[in-house]
């Protein structure tokens, strides 16, 4: 049994954090607020490090447990000034912090029991900002537009659904196997030493939930309406953060279960690359700016749950590298993006993409970072968006793959590669031009530089890559953000020079 | 004990600081600005005479990099000071556009100096997405969809390529080497490819040289461009693809046949179409960009060569030289054509050489060069390619008689195109002249004239440089003779004008 005093420094956190919430709620000054939730993500960091080091987690949810830590502060900070702005209140903040710390934790839970209970608690706040940011968008809307927003609430339901549907088979089938007290209580690692065997035919049922929550191609209906009516910072945290709960979960789940997987792990790559096309050309095409987020979430998922099921079939090391690295792309380029969207929105009173423009005439700062997001996504060095389609062609390519699945997988790279670009530099659009005389420009720091702290992440994460790849030293990692400081410099300034002069 | 790799990294950072530096005080400080962006282009020879002068290699470099560095500082000079000039009577203003031109100019020479696959391929990824970027320079939004189709067809495909090479070297040593040790390292690596890979290797690097079926970007692409932007693409940037399938060819093992057969037989029918093409254009940049691809296919055809004799890698670096100098320098012309009339019809222009009598003078330089006509750099490099055809065509290569009919073609269709392009200047016009609002810059002028002499004077140094064997003697000769009677003519020419008075009807007396 695990001793007493290694609950010390969880339980202190928890206190802390809550006294911080409670203290960040209660005040109204704007720099108290800062410090308050600044204290929450430390203290939390720290706790998930200690409970690293002491053996109570392992590294891949140490590895979620910090890009959720790293990806929520900045956001958080960031709802301070956006919830003033766009009339939400403190309840606002309270949500997200508490939804962040949620799903925090459901990451770097152990074991089964308390991931079910941070991750039910993470779908209910979700749940709650969805319809809150119903609510606020029905001041402005028009009675017609009601039936599409319940219709979006009755999705997120049945999502909801679908996930209990999954965790309670996946308890039920441990307990089988383990008793119930055990299967609930052991760690991951010690329940996939002894994998429970599970007949073909409860596959779908085991696995619809987390696919529903990543948002595959049949059941991908909810999350454009939902990522596009929450409030921005909470859009942020659901695409950034939400939809890789769903791969985390799949990871978790077939960690622990053996079955037959020649089916099914084809089927499930054929859906990813469905969704990826589907979302990439949905993305595409789509003119309000964070539905155009939203489609491109279903596209990156697509690709990161093709390189699991990849993994799941050759399990080697290169595999596994294309799927952190594509997870962490993808969380870290979509929050930043969808912080920019939330300004977007305050400023110009419109997500319309074809007239928006003029963005980095206005905002020097917030464009630049938003272009380090924008270059991400579309896949340039030395960004993390970059390393991940690095590796994914490599490990296509070079692991031991059947032939039909690195076809298979090399088509959905090949599209996720173009529909990047395409989405990418559809969304720049809005930098170039001459901004419309009836924008409300906004002078808050505390808006802009978590952004551009989110941004800087997106550049910086590619040094962790020196943890996490053990096949790849730090004078890889180091000469490659040294040779693309020169293009990297230029392209910005190319990109801004650009949206400067050319008049839309 | 030196680290090769940190020099290298200390001279593309002065490069890199002093390009930048450059552009930026182009309008404060003009003199300054010149020189600093001179020097910029000039450090890698800097650097690498230095090591020569205390006896050290300080920047490994090898002969193929040698030639395409040379190449790209002539280019890179006679653009950044040509675009100067062209971006002040454009916009006035011209640093903040001059920055971008000479940092990208500079990446491209990075580009070309670059040692391991790591260093490829970032600054690879980079310079397409510039030029992505410097399409949309002059037009904005307009040249939107031209960029998309480049940036669609030509980046990401060569981007597939360039991951695909990282994979097959990465199996043979694993990802960290294969990444950032030397190419020297890699070609005694024995790394192999299959066919398949092959032609996955190929096709990005196929794309970039425009052949047949991914070339529809090229023409869209060279003439929508600014015309100091096609400079680089058709000067420079294609020649990135050439450097990048040597290279290739050099560090991977490629299956042999299907590598030949690939190279030459796209080749030949991009130089049959776009030799075609190139004739039946009006529009003058149109026209020079179809011309381009029948080149890259002369080139293709060249390279799926390289296996079968050692005098091939040569000759495609002369040719190689030839096409840079040759396209800049028509490319810029095109760009004061623009200036000077803002017409591109052939139809309606003709009267050039009346009203921009010293632009003609020296443009006639670039078309003999595009000819192939001595003392040109043309001649030399279009007399090696047929010599080493027949060469190896008597050696028993039956697949050489397919490239020397290439060969024949494309030069056939090259005289008619340039006679065209020069029709521009001195044909018979239906419309009246315009008279030119603004008149050239010197600067432009003068960067022009650089690269007009640099395609007569480099032959010469060529062959002092180079062996080659019982053609040399003769050739240089010939050279010599024809070098002086140009000048000679043209001193004559500018010392003795003969201006008509009345105008000659075929000597009908009126």
């Amino acid at each position: 049994m695990v001793n007493g005093t290694y609950f010390l420094v969880p339980s202190l956190a928890i206190l802390l954090t809550i006294i911080s919430v409670i203290y960040e709620v209660k005040t109204s000054f704007y720099s108290r607020k800062i410090i308050a939730k600044t204290i929450i993500y430390s203290v939390n960091f720290i706790n998930i490090v200690y409970l690293f080091f002491n053996k109570l987690i392992d590294h891949i949810s140490l590895f979620f447990g910090l890009l959720a830590l790293s990806v929520s502060a900045p956001v958080s900070i960031y709802t301070i000034g956006y919830s003033i702005r766009k009339g939400y209140g403190d309840k606002l903040n309270l949500l997200i912090d508490v939804f962040a710390l949620a799903m925090t934790y459901a990451f770097v839970s152990p074991n089964v029991l308390l991931f079910a209970t941070a991750w039910t608690v993470a779908e209910l706040l979700g749940f709650s900002l969805i319809s809150m940011g119903e609510e606020h968008e029905e001041r402005y809307h028009t009675a017609s537009r009601r039936f599409l927003l319940v219709s979006t609430l009755t999705f997120e339901l049945s999502v909801f659904t679908l996930i209990y549907v999954s965790t309670f088979i996946l308890i039920g089938v441990l307990a089988k196997l383990h008793g119930i007290v055990d299967a609930l209580t052991k760690p991951f690692w010690v329940l996939s030493e002894h994998k429970v065997p599970i007949p073909v035919i409860m596959m779908p049922l085991l696995l619809i939930g987390f696919i529903t929550k990543a948002a595959i191609v049949p059941m991908h209906f909810w999350l454009p309406e939902a990522h596009s009516v929450a409030p921005s910072p909470a859009s942020a945290l659901l695409s950034g953060i939400m939809t890789s709960m769903g791969i985390y979960g799949l990871m978790r789940i077939l960690s622990i279960i053996s079955a037959d997987m020649n089916i099914v792990l084809p089927i499930i790559i054929i859906l990813c690359i469905i969704s990826i096309a589907y979302g990439g050309l949905q993305s595409y095409l789509q003119r309000d700016c964070k539905r155009l987020l939203a489609y491109s979430t279903i596209a990156g998922m697509g690709f990161s749950l093709m390189f699991l099921s990849l993994y799941i079939m050759d399990p080697s090391n290169i595999l596994y590298i294309a799927l952190i690295t594509s997870i962490m792309a993808h969380s870290l380029y979509k929050s930043t993006l969808f912080l920019n969207a939330g300004i977007i929105e305050l400023t110009y009173g419109t997500r319309d993409i074809d007239s928006i423009r003029g963005y980095i005439r206005l905002y020097s700062t917030s464009g630049t970072a938003s272009l380090i997001a924008l270059l991400s996504l579309i896949g340039l060095p030395p960004t993390m968006g970059f390393i991940s389609k690095l590796y994914a062609v490599l490990a296509v390519l070079t692991s031991n793959l059947g032939a039909l699945a690195r076809i298979l997988a090399l088509i959905g790279v090949v599209l996720i590669i173009v529909l990047s670009i395409l989405i990418g530099l559809r969304y720049s659009r809005i930098y170039f031009g001459v901004p419309p005389n009836n924008v409300k420009k906004i002078n808050d720091r505390a808006i802009f530089y978590p952004e551009a702290i989110l941004a800087s992440l997106n550049i910086i994460s590619v040094l962790s890559l020196y943890i996490i790849a053990s096949g790849v030293g730090i004078e890889f990692t180091t000469a490659l953000v040294l040779i693309s400081i020169p293009p990297i410099i230029i392209l910005i300034y190319m990109l801004i020079t650009i949206g400067k002069r050319v008049s839309a | 004990m030196i680290d090769y790799r940190f020099i290298r990294y200390i001279t593309w950072f002065i490069m890199f600081s002093f390009s930048a530096l450059g552009g930026s005080l182009s309008d404060t400080m003009r003199r300054l600005s010149r020189s600093l962006r001179l020097l910029a282009y000039m450090t890698p020879w800097i650097v690498i005479g230095f090591g020569r002068v205390i006896g050290k290699e300080l920047l490994v470099i090898d002969t193929m990099q040698l030639v395409f560095l040379f190449l790209s500082t002539i280019v890179c000079i006679a653009i950044s000071l040509y675009s100067e000039g062209y971006l002040r009577i454009l916009f006035g203003k011209t640093s903040s556009i001059q920055i971008i031109m000479d940092a990208s100019l500079t990446l491209l020479v990075m580009l070309f100096m670059a040692r391991n696959l790591l260093e490829l391929t970032i600054l690879w990824i980079s310079v397409e997405f510039i030029a992505f970027l410097m399409i949309l320079l002059e037009k904005g939004i307009e040249n939107w969809n031209i960029g998309m189709k480049y940036l669609i067809v030509c980046a990401t495909v060569g981007d597939l390529s360039l991951f695909t090479w990282i994979a097959v070297s990465s199996i043979r040593l694993g990802l960290e080497r294969a990444l950032i040790q030397d190419f020297i390292w890699l070609s005694s690596a024995n790394i192999r490819a299959d066919p398949v890979i092959t032609i996955l290797l190929l096709i990005g690097f196929m794309a970039k040289l425009a052949q047949i079926p991914l070339h529809f970007w090229l023409v869209d692409t060279y003439t929508e461009a600014p015309s100091p932007v096609s400079a680089i693409f058709s000067g420079l940037m294609s020649k990135m693809a050439v450097y990048g399938i040597l290279r290739l060819y050099d560090t991977v093992l490629l299956s042999r046949p299907v590598y030949t057969a690939l190279l030459l037989i796209l080749g030949f029918i991009t130089v049959v179409y776009a030799s075609i093409m190139a004739v039946a254009q009006t529009d003058i940049k149109k026209m020079i960009a179809y011309s381009s691809m029948s080149h890259y296919g002369v080139m293709a055809m060249l390279l799926g060569l390289v296996p079968f004799n050692d005098m091939v890698k040569m000759v495609l670096y002369i040719y190689v030289l030839y096409h840079g100098v040759v396209k800049a320098h028509v490319f810029t012309n095109i760009a004061t054509i623009e200036i000077l009339v803002n017409i591109r019809d052939l139809y309606r222009l003709g009267y050039l050489s009346k009203i921009a009598h010293k632009i003609y003078e020296e443009v006639i330089y670039g078309v003999l060069s595009l000819i192939g006509l001595p003392p040109s750099l043309g001649f030399l490099a279009k007399l090696i390619v047929i010599y080493m055809a027949l060469v190896m065509v008597a050696e028993g290569y039956l697949f050489a008689f397919l490239f020397l009919i290439g060969i024949i073609i494309a030069s056939v269709f090259s005289i008619i195109y340039s006679i065209k392009y020069l029709g521009a200047y001195v044909g018979s016009y239906v419309e009246t002249p315009i008279k030119p609002v603004v008149n050239v810059s010197r600067l432009q002028y003068y960067s022009e004239l650089f690269l007009a002499y640099t395609s007569v004077i480099l032959p010469v140094i060529l062959m002092v440089l180079m062996p080659m064997g019982i053609l040399y003697p003769t050739i240089l000769l010939v050279y010599l003779v024809f070098l002086a009677t140009l000048f000679v003519s043209r001193i004559i020419y500018n010392k003795l004008p003969v201006y008509e008075t009345s105008i000659w009807l075929g000597g009908v007396e009126t």
